[in-house]
């Protein structure tokens, strides 16, 4: 059988070359930007925060959906399904594959922000030294809105691939039991059902969510406990959905061909 | 003797449309089975259903004992059509894979296999003929040191010569001990290598007979045995 430790670096290395090529895509946009400012105003007046972060969000978007587009191509493929290992590894392989991959471009996209800092961060340089002597409750809070930031943007990128797994598999699940004609049209119909089940449902869970914390503490889920607590409940719908998917891959999921 | 292969009425439905029905096959280690019908017999399927590609069957599929999908994945080597690499991906990058995957994966057999085949694993996957491609899903396919070998119709499209080195490279590299199952519809090409004939028709299987049984029982040689069947000049009794 091939171990999760095997596993996880064959489905990481086609993931971790492709965000590669992404990042240079991404370095030599940042490049040319910055040779026009500088052909433009002088390197006296060159701001690269703002081209980074720009630059940073939509190639960090593009892998969000390049990492998605790869985890869906994984489960229904022969040379993955093949492979020695039950399902719940592969499923649970290719997703945290996924997210390493993403935490890599954004570990990167922090590199670029230091170094464009560096270089002509003149806005960023001017609030650090403004706030350098900030008090410990407003550390405390900067550490607080970071952390629940970082874990928020990881937990929502999880649930989003687990949810478009979702449609996926509950689309071939469904169409499997259908007659074989138009199944291209049979197949777009039921994502569009399944995506408007999927959003009802997860606005009643969400509904549900903020009651249970009202009626547990009495106070609505905006202070610090509350973000927790939506954590914390997003977390739960992760796992369910990705319980589902890997159900579903079990039974009835099958590779293309 | 636990039997390499051993299904038992197994049916598979899909898209309201019956593929296979009470399939019953007993298969012994170390024999070389052609797997022929017509296109769209179910060969593929059966395949697929026993290397747990295939989903929702009923009945039950052992490999070696093995009844779950993922236990029998680790005794079957099934010739894959590389879908899930990138046309860009060197074929060395392929093999870094096959040899970190699967823990059967062979280095030297594999070295020997693209040797024999002229191979070179430098070159990119889009780059292939179709015959090299062939050649080279054989040649990974074979360097796994399996018990069991499903081999989906190895002979597609390729060229006299490719075949020919196909043939000599199974001859050459399958291990005694280990099952090969070779499915195709060109009997003639096959025909030499096999031990025992499994012919489907009408989404079963409607004999599994061993070569020498069928020269000396219907004197027919193994491709006039398969086209008398499928055209119903021997009839199931005769089976």
């Amino acid at each position: 059988m091939t171990s999760f430790n095997h596993l996880f670096r064959v489905m990481w290395r086609p993931k971790f070359r492709s965000m590669n090529q992404l990042l240079f895509f991404n370095l030599l946009a940042v490049v040319v930007t910055m040779v026009y400012q500088i052909w433009r105003r002088g390197f006296a007046q060159l701001e690269m925060i703002s081209t980074v972060t720009i630059w940073g969000s939509i190639f960090g978007f593009v892998a969000f959906v390049l990492l998605a587009r790869q985890n869906e191509q994984v489960v229904i493929s022969d040379t993955y399904r093949l492979l020695p290992t039950s399902d719940t590894k592969l499923y649970l392989a290719n997703l945290g594959t996924s997210l390493v991959a993403l935490l890599y471009v954004g570990v990167i996209q922090v590199i670029l922000l230091a170094v464009g800092t560096a270089m002509s961060g003149n806005i960023i340089r001017m609030w650090l030294q403004l706030n350098i002597h900030m008090s410990a409750a407003a550390w405390h809070d900067l550490a607080f809105y970071g952390t629940s930031a970082v874990l928020w943007g990881i937990v929502v990128a999880l649930w989003a691939w687990a949810v478009i797994t979702l449609i996926h598999f509950g689309t071939n699940t469904i169409s499997a039991f259908l007659p074989n004609v138009q199944q291209r049209i049979i197949k777009v119909v039921l994502a569009i059902i399944l995506t408007g089940v999927l959003l009802r449902f997860l606005t009643w869970f969400a509904e549900l969510e903020s009651k249970l914390y009202a009626a547990f503490t009495g106070i609505a889920s905006v202070l610090e406990g509350g973000v927790w607590f939506d954590l914390l409940g997003l977390v739960v719908v992760v796992i369910v959905v990705a319980t589902a998917n890997i159900v579903m891959m079990h039974r009835w999921v099958e590779a293309k061909y | 003797m636990t039997e390499a292969i051993d299904i038992t009425n197994l049916n598979y439905r899909r898209n309201t449309k019956q593929i296979l029905t009470n399939v019953t096959l007993q298969l012994n280690p170390g024999k070389i089975v052609g797997l022929l019908g017509e296109n769209g017999a179910g060969k593929t399927t059966l395949m697929r259903l026993i290397a747990g590609l295939a989903k929702g069957e009923k009945g039950t599929i052992a490999v070696h004992g093995q009844t779950t999908a993922a236990t029998r994945r680790a005794f079957v080597s099934f010739s894959e059509a590389l879908q899930g690499f990138r046309p860009g991906d060197k074929l060395s990058q392929i093999r870094d894979f096959y040899a970190l995957a699967y823990p059967d994966f062979s280095a030297k057999k594999y070295l020997d296999l693209i040797t024999f085949l002229q191979i070179d694993d430098d070159q990119k996957l889009a780059t292939l003929s179709k015959g090299t491609r062939e050649k080279f899903i054989i040649a990974l396919t074979l360097s796994r040191e399996a018990a069991v070998y499903l081999l989906d119709e190895p002979f597609s499209g390729i060229d006299s010569m490719s075949r020919k080195r196909i043939i000599s490279s199974i001859i050459r590299w399958k291990q005694d001990s280990a099952t090969m199952v070779i499915s195709d519809h060109y009997v003639s090409e096959i025909a030499a290598l096999l031990d025992e004939v499994v012919i489907i028709k009408d989404h079963t299987i409607c004999t599994h007979k061993r070569s020498d049984q069928i020269r000396r029982e219907f004197g027919l040689g193994i491709e006039a045995f398969y086209e008398s069947v499928y055209e119903g000049d021997i009839s199931d009794d005769q089976f």
